[in-house]
């Protein structure tokens, strides 16, 4: 009960936390990468990708509104199974696009500062939340989403971009959209983790409420992936292939750099927290799944960060090698059991349920029948 | 009894985090800002197959005054070069707060731009650092010593922010420079610097635009600067000049706007500019007779522009980037510029 406790999340901090996973790891070297394999009509591949994702974190709120899978009253094989590949989906996750952010941290917002070091910041910290549980993620997410709006209205005020629509022509629908999108699978497809929250109804706050809060946010995830795709495209043309860290080239402060210098700070900021958010997300949900084979153990946590440290620092260790693995066969490993988790929990979810139904009927049923009939009963003992 | 707080787990951890990153970062060799060279300006050549490079920095150890310093070196790979220069100026050379970047013809056409990929790729460049082509030495024009105390290439980095408006030349930053290189035909075009000498008094001079692609260039002199600035849509301000009988007239530009559409053989260039004519009217003459003037000299201005680049094969106004933009292909062939026929239609109104 206590655990189911510590996991319970409001349904718009579902929202929030649904927002952070579709797109934090999208905006900073996927446009760069969709660029040079799709040119200027990548856009499509993240737009279709995007409504992929939406479409099954509806199925994952689904789930997660009658509990976490762990909880669930499902069979306990399915479950560890269940754990199992999700567990090893979100190593692969938390590894490579951790990376991503290790990288970001390492060489363009410091110069050149040991991986090592800020892996280990970063995992510290997230393990922290992570193991703190869902509540406490979600709670993070809420108060760290003030400096997202804060960097976003000071963008719209200071940037000054000039856009050219002329980089989006022509539409073209080709095979290598199709190509992009397989090659960059790894970056998609990040919903597991919400599958191990309780989504609990907000207290006071009727179902107009949710709908306009679902609406913003699929409009803001959108805006914040496609949208800053299409800014993208329309600032560097094709040259965007050599343009990494996308969000942060496209929200430059112009203004600003113009009268005191660059300051982009609100910027870098609003999406580290969001990396946190994010990387403490997948570390939670390797912990949940690592916990229920081995217990509620605060070192169980502690060895999942090793894990994740290890690899990123010895197995990983610059973007290079990361862009390797990002985009080697596990890219269609990790995708698989994304989408396979999600829909073997909502199918198993649901079958429980009927059976579950169909149990709680067929004793009342019986009893009715005995009630209407005393004699039938009696004649059958006799 | 009641444990004291900071005992508490929760501050443990982030007590273990503190101390933990605290130890590490003093483990880290990390440079001190006041050990950096900030780099205000600087400059790139090849020169036989190497490159030269210039970097001019600000010294503040003297009390109540200016001085700027510039240091050169020569290699053959950047990096080698930049911790050469650090070597020299004392401290780790830093890029980021770099205003302008001055570029010569050879780096410019014989690169392949092998060094703007280096500052790109290694961000280490801000974006919006400006990128001006230098018509003789691009170190000269750095380390030019002017009148007024400033150092040339900071004096240019400062220059170039307001130069749309007065001078009608097109301010470039290295995001633009990538931009436009990645365009069909590789066509860019910079402002290009030239240094005066007078007496004791140095110029540096930017009226005049560089358009390359990379081997070919072509130098726009200040009225086909003005040209390529109004069709590329990037003059909305400054002003205009006309003669009128041996006296020259000044209208400033309100506002402006271009159109390009391209056929397989022939661009059609449609500018609308609203000009008012306080800067200064001759006499004698109507509002009809000098908007004709002005016309004239807009078409002859756009027309010169264009004229300059085919002459050297310079796609300048990215005819081929608008055509493969409609979804077609004429512009794959190798005659494409040099059969294409300008058409300039200018709409001038007075305000």
């Amino acid at each position: 009960m206590e655990t189911i406790q510590k996991h319970k999340i409001y349904e718009e901090q579902f929202l929030l936390l649904a927002f952070i996973s579709i797109v934090t790891f999208k905006i900073v070297m996927l446009p760069q990468y969709l660029v040079a394999s799709a040119s200027n009509n990548s856009y499509m591949v993240m737009a279709f990708m995007i409504a992929i994702e939406i479409m099954m974190l509806t199925v994952v709120y689904g789930i997660a509104k009658n509990g976490s899978i762990l909880e669930q009253d499902i069979p306990k094989w399915l479950k560890a199974v269940l754990a199992i590949v999700v567990f090893v989906s979100s190593v692969i996750k938390c590894t490579v696009r951790g990376s991503e952010g290790v990288a970001y941290i390492a060489t363009s917002l410091y110069a050149n500062v040991s991986w090592a070091f800020v892996t280990l910041a970063l995992v510290l910290a997230c393990i922290y939340i992570a193991q703190k549980g869902g509540k406490v993620l979600a709670r993070s997410a809420q108060i760290f989403f003030w400096i997202v709006a804060f960097a976003t209205a000071f963008f719209l005020i200071f940037s000054n971009i000039k856009l050219d629509p002329l980089y989006l022509m022509p539409f073209k629908i080709s095979g290598d959209l199709a190509i992009a999108g397989d090659k960059y699978l790894m970056w998609f497809g990040d919903f597991t983790p919400l599958l191990f929250v309780t989504v609990t109804p907000s207290k006071n706050r009727g179902k107009k409420r949710l709908a306009i809060w679902t609406a913003l946010t699929i409009l803001c995830a959108f805006l914040f992936t496609v949208g800053l795709m299409l800014i993208f495209i329309c600032t560097f043309g094709n040259a965007g292939e050599l343009i990494g860290n996308a969000f942060l080239n496209v929200a430059s402060l112009n203004k600003i750099f113009f009268m005191i210098g660059s300051a982009d700070l609100p910027t870098v900021l609003s999406w580290l927290i969001m990396y946190v958010v994010k990387f403490s997300l997948l570390l939670f949900a390797m912990i949940q799944c690592a916990k229920f084979f081995f217990g509620d153990k605060a070192l169980v946590s502690l060895i999942c960060g090793v894990i994740v440290y290890c690899i990123i620092v010895f197995g990983i260790g610059n973007l290079k090698a990361n862009y390797v693995l990002a985009t080697s066969w596990l890219r269609y490993l990790a995708f698989f059991m994304e989408f396979a988790v999600t829909a073997t929990a909502y199918i198993a979810m649901r079958v429980c349920q009927s059976k579950k139904q169909k149990q709680q009927n067929t004793p009342s049923e019986s009893a009715e029948n005995t009630s209407v009939n005393p004699a039938d009963g009696l004649q059958g003992e006799i | 009894m009641k444990k004291p707080k900071i005992v508490d787990k929760k501050w443990l951890v982030i007590a273990i985090i503190i101390v933990v990153l605290v130890v590490f970062s003093l483990m880290e060799e990390q440079k001190n800002v006041s050990a950096r060279s900030m780099v205000l300006a600087m400059s790139v050549d090849l020169k036989d197959d190497e490159y030269e490079v210039g970097i001019q920095l600000l010294r503040t150890d003297i009390k109540d005054k200016q001085e700027f310093i510039t240091y050169s070196t020569t290699g053959a790979n950047l990096t080698e070069i930049f911790e050469k220069l650090s070597h020299d100026t004392g401290g780790t050379v830093s890029l980021c707060h770099t205003l302008v970047v001055i570029l010569g013809k050879d780096l410019l056409t014989k690169d392949n731009d092998k060094a703007m990929r280096f500052f790109i790729e290694n961000e280490e460049l801000c974006n919006n650092t400006m990128i001006v082509a230098s018509k003789d030495s691009p170190l000269e024009a750095l380390s030019a010593k002017l009148s007024n105390g400033q150092g040339g290439g900071y004096y240019i980095g400062n220059m170039l922010r307001g130069i749309v408006t007065d001078l009608g030349v097109i301010p470039i930053t290295i995001k633009d420079y990538i931009k436009n290189r990645y365009h069909i035909g590789n066509c860019v075009y910079l402002p290009c610097v030239s240094v005066e000498k007078s007496g004791d008094t140095t110029y540096v001079n930017v009226k005049e635009s560089l358009v390359t692609n990379g081997y070919k260039y072509a130098i726009l002199s200040e009225n086909a600067t003005k040209g390529l600035s109004l069709t590329l849509n990037k003059l909305k301000g400054g002003e205009l000049s006309y003669d009128f009988d041996n006296t020259m007239g000044r209208v400033d530009i309100v506002k402006s706007s271009a159109d390009i559409k391209v056929q397989s053989d022939e661009a059609n260039v449609k500018i609308k500019a609203q000009l008012n004519d306080r800067a200064y009217v001759p006499e004698k003459i109507d509002e009809k007779r000098s908007v004709e003037e002005l016309q004239k000299n807009v078409k002859s201005y756009v027309e010169e522009c264009f004229k300059a680049c085919q002459e050297q094969g310079l796609d300048v106004f990215y005819l081929g980037q608008r055509a493969y933009a409609q979804g077609k292909d004429f512009y794959e062939k190798s005659d494409f510029l040099d059969n294409m026929q300008l058409k300039v239609v200018v709409d001038i109104t007075m305000k």
